[in-house]
């Protein structure tokens, strides 16, 4: 087995063993590169037909690549696709001007958690990654919320091998990471191999692409030349710049990203 | 990290900025202490994983707490482990989280270790106050039976015997920390072992009832007769699932799906395995369990025991040794009690059947948790088995 394999196998054994106890779970689809490549891993762990939701939280200011991304493979991969949009914030003009971590806060921490409560979720499956952010450096594969959804990071449950806490007393529901080992680099070398479908966005147009997106008010594009897969990967094996260093909510404050975690964030 | 330049640019700028902030001189442990909590009290409370490239390979590094009290927090990091570096602090020789996480990596299977002897150049690099702690680690792995060692004197500051050897240690000949990692020779390959496949789940697919796991050991080829435990019945492979692939084998490692020409009735937690050399479920065990939670473990109390995919009560016959994991001295045989953070040699009866095997002939089903209404309190590795039931 290669490494990309490992990688592979051990991210269905994860969404497997999730599946197996909570049967009431979803997936997080943003359409970035990371969710849609966990999306085409749940696609091989289920033979095919995923048996649970995919759910994208949408704060209605994506980019317009992002929602056409979202239209065609929805309905090539037959997705149960819900998408959830926090209107009451939206409808009192909530944007990033009002501050980051209130509009991340509003427009996707707490559409997450209505959703959750809507659909009665027991857990979620989610593509972070450790190499992303020191603050998710810290995360479990199975990360229990507590009642009030927050993420309790002062005092983990201990993680052993691959036996898996089945629930825990008190909890609210499950973050599933199947991803969290993973590099950014593996990342793209995955997508390569497979021939997984990406947002435009990522490949250089006129010197600039995207190493990370999200919300277009928020996501700023690095120079590159890399306007194919080799290339980008090429680039990641060379630099020192990291993948986050153009969104806007990881950077306000040293701490914003721990806040916002703690309070429910991705 | 910075010795192999696999660092990003604002990953230091931001530990440098964090580190005047709070008026520190070191900010290098803030490249993993990235709570708000760990940084103002200078201590890692959780551990994290940080990517280093080398010459010859990548690494995944898991940084893990030192403190007694997030014990629960190295473990999950050390489970994760192919190997380990311990470190210790020159100034203050063999400590009891020292010997405490020596004897972790050891119980836990982690064949090579490595410690690094650090803040030399606090001791002006002086041969005789490493070579100290050498004799005393080395007395350590010998009690532990740890067979294959590296101690290493560094200055992680000076970058001494991190990546290359310093010309500050010339009375040292072993190799620098990054060439030590470097030299670790990875257990890879468990498709010569006899077939252990832990039943995850049971799909139904076009109409198929399908078997879906990981394969804990061994190879599995279409066709092969096989045993379903711990019901013992025979059958024989009639497909191998892989999505997008038509396959007629696969090995260790690999998540697939199997279907079984006789069409039985699986659930999660039945193993198969190769005829022959297979598992039998056991009258009783013994087994090494470290306890991690504050309520003491009671001789004669039942507990769910978690082993690949199986689930079963089992019964706490007796607490043969209590063991103190600072010291790594029996505190008392034949117990009644096991307390927090002490390793006990336990006597344990399945209630139901359990398919496992001593952890020196498959890590997989010989390694286990201990849970309580779902809440995990403790970890055990099983050293010896008992006669079959």
């Amino acid at each position: 087995m290669t490494y990309l394999d490992e990688l592979e196998n051990r991210s269905i054994f994860l969404i497997r063993e999730a599946y197996s106890r909570f049967k009431n779970m979803a997936l997080l689809w943003s359409m970035g590169k990371d969710s849609t490549t966990l999306l085409w891993i749940c696609r091989k762990a289920f033979f095919g037909q995923i048996p649970f939701p995919v759910i994208h939280i949408d704060t209605s200011y994506k980019f317009k690549e992002i929602y056409e991304f979202r239209a065609k493979y929805s309905r090539e991969w037959k997705l149960d696709l819900v998408i959830s949009k926090n209107e009451e914030a939206l409808k009192s003009g909530m944007n990033f001007r009002l501050g980051r971590f209130e509009c991340c806060n509003a427009l996707k921490t707490e559409t997450l958690r209505m959703t959750i409560k809507k659909h009665g979720l027991r857990a979620i499956l989610l593509a972070i990654r450790r190499d992303e952010h020191g603050i998710r450096a810290k995360e479990r594969y199975f990360s229990p919320r507590n009642i009030d959804e927050r993420w309790d990071y002062r005092d983990q449950p201990p993680e052993l091998w691959d036996l898996y806490q089945s629930g825990l007393t008190g909890e609210n529901h499950f973050r599933i990471h199947p991803m969290l080992n993973w590099t950014e680099l593996e990342v793209w070398r995955y997508i390569k191999r497979e021939k997984i479908p990406i947002v435009p966005l990522y490949l250089a147009r006129r010197g600039q692409r995207y190493r990370s997106i999200g919300c277009q008010t928020c996501c700023a594009s690095v120079s590159s030349e890399a306007d194919t897969i080799p290339k980008i990967i090429q680039e990641l094996e060379t630099t020192r710049v990291s993948e986050r260093s153009g969104r806007a909510q990881d950077k306000e404050n040293s701490y914003t990203m721990q806040k916002l975690r703690s309070l429910g964030y991705m | 990290m910075i010795a192999t330049n696999s660092l990003s640019k604002d990953k230091l700028k931001e530990a440098k900025k964090i580190a005047k902030e709070l008026d520190q001189e070191a900010c290098l442990a803030f490249l993993v202490d990235q709570l708000q909590e760990e940084r103002e009290n200078l201590q890692t409370i959780d551990t994290t994983q940080i990517f280093l490239r080398t010459k010859s390979r990548n690494y995944a590094l898991i940084d893990n707490p030192g403190h007694i009290e997030f014990i629960k927090n190295m473990m999950t990091g050390a489970s994760g482990a192919d190997a380990a570096v311990l470190v210790a602090d020159v100034s203050r020789g063999v400590e009891a989280q020292t010997r405490r996480h020596a004897y972790v990596t050891k119980i836990f299977g982690l064949e090579t270790l490595i410690v690094a002897v650090n803040k030399m150049d606090l001791v002006n690099y002086e041969a005789g106050r490493f070579q100290a702690i050498e004799k005393q680690l080395t007395e350590l792995f010998h009690d532990l039976q740890i067979g294959s060692f590296c101690i290493i004197p560094v200055s992680a500051r000076e970058d001494a015997n991190i990546s290359r050897n310093s010309s500050r240690t010339k009375w040292y000949k072993g190799p620098a920390l990054i060439e030590a990692m470097d030299a670790i020779r990875l257990k890879r390959g468990l498709a010569h072992c006899p077939l252990r496949f832990p039943v995850q789940d049971v799909y139904r697919i076009n109409n198929e009832s399908v078997a879906v796991g990981k394969i804990a050991e061994g190879l599995v080829k279409k066709g092969q007769e096989v045993l379903v435990l711990p019901s013992g019945r025979r059958t024989r492979v009639g497909s191998i699932k892989v999505f997008g692939q038509r396959r007629t084998k696969a090995g260790s490692g690999e998540s697939i799906g199997l279907t079984l020409a006789h069409g039985l009735d699986l659930k999660r937690g039945d193993i198969i395995a190769s005829r022959g050399s297979h598992p039998c479920p056991m009258k009783n065990f013994t087994a090494d369990v470290f306890w991690l939670t504050g309520r003491p473990l009671q001789a004669g109390a039942s507990v769910t025991i978690c082993c690949t995919t199986q689930k079963v009560r089992c019964v706490i016959e007796k607490i043969k040794k209590r063991i103190d994991t600072a010291t790594l001295r029996t505190i008392e045989e034949d117990a009644t009690e096991l307390n927090q953070n002490e390793l006990g040699n336990l006597k344990i009866r399945p209630i139901e059947p359990l398919i496992a095997e001593t952890f020196h002939a498959s890590e997989e089903l010989g390694r286990f948790v201990v849970e309580e209404r779902d809440q995990l309190l403790g970890a055990g590795i099983i050293t010896d088995i008992g006669n079959a039931a």
